[in-house]
């Protein structure tokens, strides 16, 4: 039987995905993290076989981050990373050496199906990232680099707090602003970063939850 | 045609005596210069000799003329018979050669750098200029900045190391008011102009200038201005992208619900279906309704609030450390959330490292700030404990929020962390 931990923030979606596991006889459940990097130390001490992480976790863990880690320290655990379209993340699972790549869907048998394929030895990658539309633009026409800055824009930070995370100069930074709003036609920086955030063409690293008392 | 002899004595006399004067005077004068100058002109020098011969000839032929006619020495030249018109081209001559020696002067004088030169060019200066020795002796300095003593000192720069501590210092002495003082000190003025002073060390004096930085504060006031305009519209973007993504999140759960009463519908179609034709594996018609009641259930569980440190100690319980939090509990999201952030590593630190079994974090207020203790019950550290890795990003991060991390290790490891009430969401 394969041991399947779940690491997953949103309750909705983790209980979902347990309720998907729990239906399966071929695999056993392993109590669920929010937090990604304590996965880490659960596998120390516990045998797991495959892993569903998700990539922005609570208190600003990142699964990918965390997956990268795994690979190297516990090479025979299978990984699927799971999460929300997004232009980067299949690049970066890809980098790292993640076996699989789930775009969440609330269909058991889709997360099954590419459960079994991995544990199978296969890997399982969506063929593309959903075409997503902002403004005038598509996903598809913008460059790698034009999505980090506007995932930084969304975020909130001033143009110096964008060239010093992504070491670029402030006036290469306003530059790249520039493209995307004449790209997308918006006619100012806080709607291209509203329309940007609501499209979800971009997702922030900071998963932006309400704290309870 | 009327001779130069032809003329009265008197006026022969007199005509000599001026030609005399004035050539013996320019002479001087070229002499004088010239070695003030220190330089060499050739020409001028050659000019005066040629002048003075002329002068000599002139004077011996009047002398051979009329009073020492026949005692003169032959080589004298007669120059009895010499029209008047000619000693008059002598003299416009000499008077020609002195405009040229005058107009020579002026350009040299326009064309030279003299110390008057250099006093006047800086008088000139928009910016204010003093020389001073070492001591304060001032060597050099120009109106404006005279003019800027008297303005804020209330008197003229006699000693430039005084005037110097009196800006340092920020002193007040007149309407002029000091904006900041220290190693560049800055005042405004009456006028309201804004003036900044600097002072530099050279090899055996001391220069000290002042410029005027106006319009330089008015741009910087706007662009100060701007950066808060910009900063409070980061900030509201920032805002508006949180209830963005917590709508998006809601919309999702939305989505999910509604498919799955889609599922429902299909677990009671095929049961329908098994019932009729009894066709169809009843083990996973029986999975399918054991999946949908759980759906059920989960909708109809109550939601909690996100809280980091549930989360934390949710987290923790699973492998294998208990977190116990005491003291006080933080008001502000972003402090709970780092706060929460760090007792993630310590709990994998304390796994990894100590082999504990609990965490402790005791959280308190001192001076309007937090300061949070992190101990755990493992193995104390056999040595200083390196802060890079996971600690050193949150290291990093804990001062970016305005806060200071402290590792001890030593009789116990001891993790603290001191946070301002207000952090920015990192």
């Amino acid at each position: 039987m394969t041991r399947v931990l779940i690491v997953e923030d949103d309750p909705m979606a983790r209980k979902l995905m347990e309720i998907f596991v729990i239906s399966n006889s071929r695999y056993q459940l392993l109590p669920s993290l929010s937090n990604a990097a304590m996965a880490e130390l659960y596998c120390t001490a516990n045998p797991v076989d495959l892993i569903l992480m998700d990539v922005v976790t609570a208190m600003d863990s990142n699964g990918l981050e965390t997956a990268e880690k795994l690979k190297k320290l516990f090479p025979k655990i299978k990984i699927i990373i799971t999460s929300l379209p997004e232009y980067s993340y299949i690049a970066r699972a890809r980098e790292i050496g993640v076996d699989s790549f789930w775009y969440k869907e609330p269909t058991a048998e889709a997360l099954i199906n590419v459960m079994d394929k991995t544990m199978a030895g296969e890997s399982v990658y969506p063929d593309n990232t959903p075409v997503m539309r902002l403004g005038a633009a598509l996903s598809d026409d913008f460059t790698e680099r034009e999505l980090q800055v506007l995932k930084e824009v969304v975020s909130g930070k001033t143009d110096a707090a964008i060239a010093e995370t992504l070491h670029l100069s402030v006036f290469t930074v306003k530059q790249y602003i520039q493209k995307i709003r004449e790209k997308t036609k918006f006619s100012n920086r806080t709607e291209l970063a509203v329309r940007a955030r609501e499209s979800g063409i971009v997702i922030s690293d900071h998963r932006p939850e309400k704290e309870g008392s | 045609m009327i001779g130069y002899y032809d003329l009265p004595p008197s006026l022969m006399a007199l005509f000599l005596t001026v030609i005399f004067l004035t050539l013996c005077v320019s002479i001087l004068c070229l002499i004088l210069e010239i070695q003030k100058r220190r330089i060499r002109t050739g020409v001028l020098m050659s000019f005066c000799a040629v002048l003075s011969f002329s002068m000599l000839v002139v004077y011996s032929s009047n002398m051979k003329a009329s009073l020492l006619q026949r005692t003169a020495p032959q080589w004298v030249v007669d120059l009895s018979n010499l029209p008047i018109a000619a000693a008059c081209l002598l003299l416009l001559g000499i008077l020609a050669a002195e405009a040229m020696i005058l107009v020579c002067d002026l350009r040299y004088r326009k064309h030279t750098i003299t110390h008057a030169s250099i006093k006047e060019s800086l008088d000139h200066l928009t910016t204010g200029l003093c020389f001073a020795k070492p001591g304060g002796m001032v060597m050099l300095i120009n109106h404006r900045m005279n003019r800027l003593g008297f303005a804020i000192a209330g008197e003229e720069i006699q000693n430039a190391a005084w005037f110097w501590e009196t800006l340092q210092r920020g002193e007040e002495r007149t309407d002029a008011r000091c904006i900041t003082g220290g190693e560049i000190p800055e005042y405004r003025l009456p006028d309201g102009s804004i003036w900044t002073f600097r002072r530099e060390l050279l090899e055996d004096a001391v220069q000290i200038t002042a410029a005027d930085t106006t319009e330089l504060h008015q741009t910087m006031e706007q662009l100060r201005e701007e950066n808060r305009r910009l900063a409070a519209m980061c900030q509201r973007i920032g805002d508006y992208g949180d209830k963005v993504d917590q709508y998006v999140i809601a919309r999702e759960r939305l989505e999910t619900r509604v498919n799955l009463h889609s599922f429902l519908g299909q677990a009671l179609l095929t049961t329908r279906h098994y019932l009729q034709y009894h066709s169809g594996d009843p083990r996973k018609i029986l999975a399918m309704w054991q999946r949908n009641i759980d759906v059920l259930k989960l909708e109809a569980e109550p939601q909690q609030e996100p809280d980091s440190f549930r989360e934390l100690q949710a987290n923790a319980e699973i492998v294998g450390i208990r977190v116990t939090i005491t003291g006080v509990v933080p008001a502000e999201p972003e402090v709970k959330r780092l706060l929460a952030a760090i007792g993630v590593e310590a709990v994998i630190n304390a796994g990894k490292h100590a082999e504990a079994k609990r965490l402790q974090i005791e959280i308190s207020e001192e001076d309007g700030r937090y300061l949070a203790r992190y101990r755990n019950d493992g193995k104390a550290p056999s040595g200083p404990v390196a802060e890079g890795g996971g600690l050193g990003s949150l290291q990093a991060r804990v001062e970016r929020a305005g806060g200071k991390m402290e590792i001890v290790s030593q009789p116990e490891f001891v993790l603290t962390v001191r946070l301002g009430k207000e952090v920015s969401p990192i």
